[in-house]
């Protein structure tokens, strides 16, 4: 069990003015599975009415709109989370992530590499579950580089799989179609992570009674270094931030991390 | 004709007034915009949708059972929806299998969690049926996303009572220019505060003539996502002279486009956060979004189950006899007699699409047995129902041409069918393809009050 302090701040910097920026943002943690927010913060600029809702997969969501005519946007959360993965909780599997979707979607390669790395045909529950997960995760993570640029937002697990190459998203994407291949419920989770200056995404297996982090770009087991953020069948179903707007504007990104742990001054 | 008799009772048609006109009517559909538009292919094609003057009739009695078997259908199918986004109970149960329950393209987990205004989520279905040589009718669908069609009678109609106005005050059919009020009823049910609106994508849609003509009818502002917005959770249209706020909005574009935040991003024609503003409940979304869920292939026959399961009733309506695959004995039955069963294939892309097993050669039976045994849950398979001819004129003579049935369940305060319907009917002798697509036309419906 520890306390993280995080703060995350994103910065977007509009070449030219726009206007009617419609905005869906998932970046405020919730208290559910192995975390509790004790407190949390969301500031956003120019400043504006936020809608706060929960969506279909269960995350905090955020909804706004900014009329007027603005060359920068940004949004910081900040807060702090009670995290305790030993004390996950138990809850049901939906049975959608046990099936492919969009960009988490199985094919022949991706399902060879999953029975050869398990050494079985299925991963059930009953048997060594989590030994399998680790075995497919290890061998994600020797199999592939990760290269910064070598993919997008929209890149499936098959083809950041066939490249061998991709970023913590596609290292997600492709251990999840394995391990729906191999009939277990996988799901994607976008969040954030003790050290690291950037948004990071993981997995989440169901094991019977309730969901596992393992996260195969570091190949570790998510443990209290952890806050989650959002979670979806993969990618496109949470992303962070979300937005349209009108005017036809260059845009640069800047993100400020950091997640501390805060347990000693608790 | 004798003005007191009664329709079929003398041997001269009751319709025989119309026929003469059909030229003139199809030149004033044509000049009205009434089209259908066609998606094949990754191409888009529109074509007129010929009218044929003589109208299906259906006698009072018929329509009584048919009236209630649509209603039952339609509610056991609004209870399917708020069980499969909320608790499930189906499943759990056993009567709809998870594999079928969520395996559905139609169904949205961006809808999870949110139950629509007044529990409604299918408030416009359009079933389909047909009749049988039998003498039963079947269902053959159910459209519950955004069923459209229901204009081409209601202008018919209209025509056809201008040409020749005798022809409605001597028989008795049950006037349908109700379907605008019944419209403006539903919506209003629904509506969470503010004004109702027809959301069309725009004028070179194919369907913007119905778009144009139901938001008239129904006293709706007809609105293009641009004039529509959302703020603090609530939709908003807007034009040059005002804003004002949206209660209910029957959209005419599919769930993936219908916010770009939620759904399909790269959507130019959605309104970004009216998934926001519907979850906050501040708006009505007709028909609600995620309504895929129950109207898929693979869900059609479960559709009698559910009836029993929510309602504790027998069902009315019939469906065209099913199997499924995925249960033993149906495998069995399907292996056996696939090549005189229609098979489809419920996985949405890349797929078999619909197959007569009677159309296939012995390597294409097997083939299709093979995918059948090795995916059993990809496929449903069914009896071809031999369904009834109606006399259609076409080329200056009068010729039996199959024909289906679109029936549309509004579903308000009540449960109630619109009585009237769109009667589609196949362009050539024999064939039971009577999609517009094929160039198959259309004819009003009749209901007679006795």
């Amino acid at each position: 069990m520890r306390i993280l302090s995080y703060s995350f701040e994103t910065a977007l910097h509009l070449s030219e003015p726009v206007r009617e920026h419609d905005f869906l943002l998932r970046c405020r943690p919730k208290s559910a599975g192995g975390q509790t927010v004790l407190s949390t913060q969301t500031v956003v600029t120019p400043d504006t009415r936020l809608l706060e809702l929960t969506d279909g997969f269960g995350n905090a969501v955020l909804a706004g709109r900014i009329a007027a005519e603005h060359d920068e946007f940004s949004f910081l959360s900040a807060g702090r989370v009670l995290v305790d993965r030993a004390d996950q909780p138990c809850e049901h599997a939906h049975p959608m992530y046990r099936r492919p979707s969009a960009l988490a979607a199985c094919d022949e390669g991706i399902a060879a590499f999953a029975r050869d790395a398990a050494g079985r045909d299925s991963a059930d529950v009953a048997g060594d579950l989590w030994g399998c997960v680790r075995r497919i995760s290890g061998a994600l993570h020797a199999a592939m580089s990760y290269e910064p640029g070598s993919t997008f937002t929209t890149t499936s697990a098959s083809e950041a799989f066939a490249q061998r190459r991709g970023v913590c998203q596609d290292y997600a994407h492709i251990l999840i179609a394995a391990l729906r291949s191999l009939g277990a419920a996988a799901r994607y989770v976008n969040g954030l992570i003790v050290g690291d200056g950037a948004t990071h995404a993981w997995v989440e297996v169901h094991d019977g009674s309730r969901w596992r982090g393992i996260d195969p770009t570091n190949d570790r087991d998510v443990d209290d270094d952890y806050i989650e953020l959002a979670h979806g069948r993969d990618f496109s179903d949470c992303p962070i931030e979300a937005g349209v707007f009108r005017g036809g504007a260059d845009q640069r990104q800047e993100l400020f991390i950091s997640v501390r742990d805060q347990s000693m001054r608790v | 004709m004798d003005a007191h008799d009664p329709a079929g009772r003398t041997d001269v048609a009751p319709y025989t007034g119309l026929v003469p006109h059909t030229p003139k009517i199809n030149q004033q559909l044509a000049r009205y915009g009434v089209k259908f538009g066609i998606y094949k292919d990754g191409t888009f094609n529109e074509r007129l949708f010929p009218f044929d003057a003589i109208p299906r009739i259906i006698d009072a009695r018929t329509w009584a059972t048919l009236e209630r078997g649509l209603a039952q259908r339609v509610d056991a199918l609004n209870a399917y929806l708020r069980d499969i986004y909320g608790a499930k109970e189906i499943v759990r149960e056993g009567v709809v299998p998870e594999d079928f329950a969520f395996a559905s393209s139609g169904y949205l987990p961006q809808c999870e969690g949110v139950t629509p205004p007044c529990g409604i989520y299918s408030h416009i279905s359009g079933i389909d049926l047909v009749e049988g040589t039998d003498g039963s009718w079947y269902v053959l669908e159910d459209n519950l996303r955004i069923p459209s069609g229901a204009s081409y009678p209601l202008i018919a109609r209209s025509l056809c009572r201008r040409c020749d106005d005798t022809t409605f005050r001597r028989v008795p059919v049950v006037d349908n220019r109700d379907y605008g009020r019944r419209l403006k009823e539903v919506m209003d049910h629904v509506n969470r505060g503010g004004i109702n609106v027809v959301l069309t994508p725009g004028r070179y849609n194919a369907a913007y003539f119905e778009h144009a003509y139901l938001a008239e009818q129904a006293d709706a502002l007809l609105a293009t996502p641009d004039e529509l917005f959302c703020e603090d959770g609530r939709l908003y249209y807007r034009d040059a002279a005002a804003m004002r706020r949206v209660g209910a909005v029957y959209r005419r574009l599919s769930d993936e486009f219908l916010d770009p935040l939620c759904f399909r991003p790269d959507s130019l024609i959605g309104v970004p956060n009216l998934m926001a503003a519907y979850r906050a409940g501040s708006v009505a979304i007709v028909n609600a979004p995620g309504n895929g869920a129950a109207d898929d292939k693979g869900l059609y026959y479960f559709v009698p189950k559910m009836v029993e399961y929510y309602l504790g009733e027998r069902p009315i309506l019939q469906n065209a006899p099913t199997y499924l695959p995925f249960y033993p004995d149906d495998m069995a039955y399907v292996l056996d007699h696939a090549d005189s069963l229609v098979i489809k294939d419920v996985a949405e892309a890349g797929g078999y699409g619909v197959v007569f097993g009677s159309t296939l050669d012995a390597d294409g039976l097997e083939a299709m047995k093979r995918a059948i045994r090795s995916e059993p849950r990809r496929f449903i398979a069914q009896e071809v129902v031999d369904f009834t001819c109606l006399p259609t004129y076409i080329g200056g003579e009068v010729v039996p041409r199959k024909a289906d049935l679109r029936a549309f369940v509004l579903s308000g305060p009540t449960t109630t069918v619109w009585a009237s319907g769109l009667t589609r009917y196949a362009r050539q002798e024999g064939s039971v393809i009577v999609n517009s697509s094929q160039g198959g036309g259309f004819k009003d419906t009749w209901v007679l009050s006795r």
